[in-house]
């Protein structure tokens, strides 16, 4: 059977290799075949195009019968991804698994979960808090870590900031897909800046949401 | 008669024959004869598709098929979908001149049926009226003959594709009208046609090669296996697919493993994927998996009917609670209720009276249900199991060894003394007096027993969910609350139990309700927050692990 798999894995990565319209990549890390590295561009008309996913593969002993393991390598800010550990929710690496899916099939659905988030299936709750409260502060924020981590070009007209040439610094409060207002609202107070930003972002302290949360419950998490 | 037109006519003849026996090997045979030569051509007939056919009782002789004699009422025709009709044998004669002077000349032609030879699947006149068109045929083409393309082609394919039936006036818009042979029932007419079309079926099945979407090997059919469904694998991959399952336990991967069929099967509601999962035919299964597997299939089945049937929610929800598990550690297959005729019911209400024996070890509770005195009398019997594989003998509710329909199970005893000598503050006069009668250690023992049991259930109640499903514990390492069972399928929520539909088990958490938008608890935030910390600062490596899934507590 582990014949039968090798065989399988190796055709695989070769067929990969020779499809060159699917920009799926598939690679081998050693002479490990059972260990990969997958990537693919970020689909187009999302705040992930023009950035370079990569995926860590690994084949267990029963594939294809049981589900491959993925997760994202390159950071990604998505509610079915966990921002966190790159843990990835999705039914085909699950109990919709099916044997006749393949490495590369299963990196187009990747693909494709990034053009369609499934915000009721989170992976990762304080993004799909986010993606569900705040689109457009979604939408940024998830350009700003493709940017950042997945080496997509900055886009000059995002954020209305156009400096003299250089690129605009991303501040840690818009990673964390927080104004800089609020932030510093409380960071005036006094309290520490990397605690108000986890604070803020675990209370989805975000656009019209900010209005039904109360200062001093902001105030007392930040006490606590 | 030049000898240079039948010396054409001779090589003209030989590339015929050459490229028919190449075309269609073994169904075309050849002799010499007087006049000149044999062929024997037997031409199945394959409808290209499936074709609804009527079988019509012959009018002159209806009589003689069987069942319209019966009554005098019309009989309903019965229909058939057929893809192949059985061949039409033809023996021609090849003058010296065919094909450019004389024609192939049908010496004879019959539709013979497999099984009894000597009727024919179609009335005499329509055999004749081939025979002639076949005639006309050739003088239609006689002019093209020269150039080599002799007719006996045209003729086979003519028959072959079953357009003789349409031009016969026998098929049209797909629905074609067999008479019955007279000398034949009209049920084996049909019996006749259905098996012959199922054989080819079955080999044309086989000579088909298909690219199995497994292992991506080409294979032909024969070593592949067909799915109720219509999907087709090969019969290793499907082979290593079950095996796996079963000796994992995973009984609905024992199924179609198309991406297709396994999403059908995933969004399905537990009550239906029991049905279902009955469907597949324990033949096919041995067929790819062997016997041993198919027994071991089998009886994992049926113990999960078993533990289903038994499992608090679902016992209400399936019609068929009556199965237990025989208590011998050993053996632990399914036992059926008794056959008798009200065991459905009366077991239906052992089941409850078993569960409160199970849930509640503590006897105050429910003392009732203790006492048999209050079961009708002649129910008793009802409680009495026997396990079809080892024959064990027990007790449905105390899971003992029958102690007949008289005795009272000795079960609940137990706890009772435990719980009576617990009650005495120790050194107590009272303890020492249990201790005479029954023995130090023994109660030693009995209590040790009873402190691991009661702590186990605590620890099982605060640190695990029952599956909504099938009852099984199941502990929560991270994730969502919304859980699909490892084991059974089901969905259902991990805060407060319910079970979730399956089909949009999110819609828990939207709607207002104990459960409303906590799709993720507190503390899961709060771990979410600590990894992002932790890896920002990085301390944590770059691992989710593979801890997606529960961890499972098999309920013991």
């Amino acid at each position: 059977m582990s014949d039968a798999r090798l065989r399988r894995v190796q055709k695989e990565i070769r067929d990969c290799a020779k499809d060159k319209t699917s920009q799926i990549s598939i690679e081998m890390i050693d002479e490990n075949p059972f260990h990969l590295v997958g990537a693919f561009p970020g689909p187009p008309d999302t705040p992930y195009e023009g950035g370079y996913y990569e995926v860590d593969i690994n084949i267990p002993e029963t594939y294809p019968f049981q589900p491959v393991k993925m997760k994202f390598i390159t950071k990604v800010y998505h509610p079915n991804v966990s921002s966190a550990s790159g843990a990835i929710c999705l039914d085909i690496l699950k109990d919709a698994w099916s044997p006749v899916l393949t490495l590369k099939s299963t990196l187009i659905s990747l693909q494709s979960l990034l053009n369609e988030p499934v915000p009721e299936d989170p992976q990762d709750a304080e993004v799909a808090k986010h993606y569900n409260s705040d689109r457009a502060g979604f939408i940024s924020t998830a350009k700003h870590w493709a940017q950042a981590y997945a080496q997509a070009p900055v886009h000059k007209q995002q954020g209305g900031v156009t400096g003299g040439g250089g690129t605009k610094k991303v501040t840690d409060a818009e990673m964390a897909g927080l104004s800089e207002a609020s932030v510093s609202q409380f960071v005036d107070m006094g309290f520490e800046r990397p605690k108000v930003i986890s604070v803020l972002k675990r209370m989805n302290y975000r656009g019209n949401n900010i209005s039904n949360i109360n200062e001093n419950t902001v105030l007392e998490e930040l006490f606590k | 008669m030049s000898s240079e037109l039948t010396e054409r006519c001779v090589e003209l003849q030989n590339d015929e024959i050459e490229v028919l026996e190449s075309i269609y090997p073994g169904q075309t045979t050849l002799s010499d004869d007087v006049g000149g030569k044999l062929l024997s051509m037997s031409i199945p007939i394959a409808l290209g598709g499936n074709t609804q056919v009527k079988l019509v009782p012959s009018l002159s002789r209806g009589s003689r098929n069987g069942e319209s004699s019966t009554s005098g009422q019309p009989i309903a025709h019965p229909e058939l979908v057929l893809s192949h009709l059985p061949p039409l044998t033809m023996q021609l004669l090849l003058a010296k001149t065919y094909p450019l002077e004389a024609p192939a000349r049908v010496v004879a032609l019959k539709a013979g049926l497999e099984g009894d030879e000597r009727s024919s699947w179609l009335p005499r006149a329509a055999l004749q009226a081939v025979q002639n068109k076949l005639g006309v045929m050739w003088t239609e083409e006689k002019e093209a003959m020269s150039e080599g393309s002799g007719v006996l082609w045209k003729w086979w394919d003519w028959i072959g594709t079953g357009e003789f039936l349409a031009e016969l006036g026998m098929m049209d818009s797909e629905l074609s009208r067999l008479s019955v042979p007279p000398a034949l029932p009209l049920s084996i007419f049909h019996t006749l046609l259905k098996t012959y079309n199922a054989a080819q079926l079955n080999s044309s099945f086989e000579q088909t090669a298909f690219s199995c979407t497994i292992c991506f090997e080409n294979r032909k059919g024969k070593s592949c296996v067909q799915m109720p469904c219509g999907c087709v694998f090969c019969n290793p991959c499907l082979n290593a697919c079950w095996t796996l399952a079963i000796s994992e336990g995973t009984l609905e991967s024992v199924a179609c493993p198309s991406p297709g069929c396994v999403k059908k099967r995933a969004t399905r509601d537990a009550g239906q994927a029991a049905d279902a999962e009955q469907d597949l035919d324990p033949a096919l299964v041995e067929s790819v998996v062997g016997e041993e597997l198919r027994l071991r299939w089998e009886e994992l089945r049926d113990r999960r009917k078993a533990e289903i049937g038994t499992s608090p929610i679902l016992a209400l929800l399936i019609p068929d609670p009556t199965y237990c598990v025989c208590p011998q550690p050993n053996c632990q297959a399914a036992v059926p209720p008794p056959p008798t005729p009200s065991a459905a019911d009366l077991s239906a209400q052992e089941t409850i009276s078993k569960r409160a024996f199970r849930i509640t070890t503590a006897p105050s509770s429910s003392p009732s249900q203790h006492q048999p005195s209050t079961i009708p009398r002649e129910d008793r019997w009802a409680r009495y199991r026997q396990c079809p594989k080892c024959t064990f003998s027990f007790c449905l509710y105390c899971s003992a060894t029958w102690h007949g329909p008289h005795t009272p199970c000795s079960f609940p005893q137990t706890s009772l003394i435990v719980l009576e000598y617990l009650s005495y503050p120790e050194g107590s006069a009272e303890r020492a007096q249990m201790e005479q009668r029954r023995g130090k250690s023994n109660l030693e023992r009995m209590v040790a027993r009873y402190v691991e049991d009661e702590e186990n259930k605590k620890w099982l109640e605060q640190r695990t969910r029952a599956c909504a499903g099938c009852g099984v514990r199941v502990e929560k390492s991270h994730g969502c609350n919304h859980m699909t069972c490892g084991r059974c399928g089901s969905h259902f929520c991990y805060r407060c139990g319910t079970s979730l539909r399956s089909t949009d088990p999110y819609m828990h958490y939207r709607t207002p309700g104990s459960c409303f938008e906590k799709l993720f608890d507190q503390e899961e935030i709060a771990r979410f927050e600590r990894e992002t910390a932790m890896q920002q600062a990085g301390i944590v490596d770059f691992d989710g692990g593979d801890a997606w899934g529960a961890r499972n507590v098999w309920e013991w």
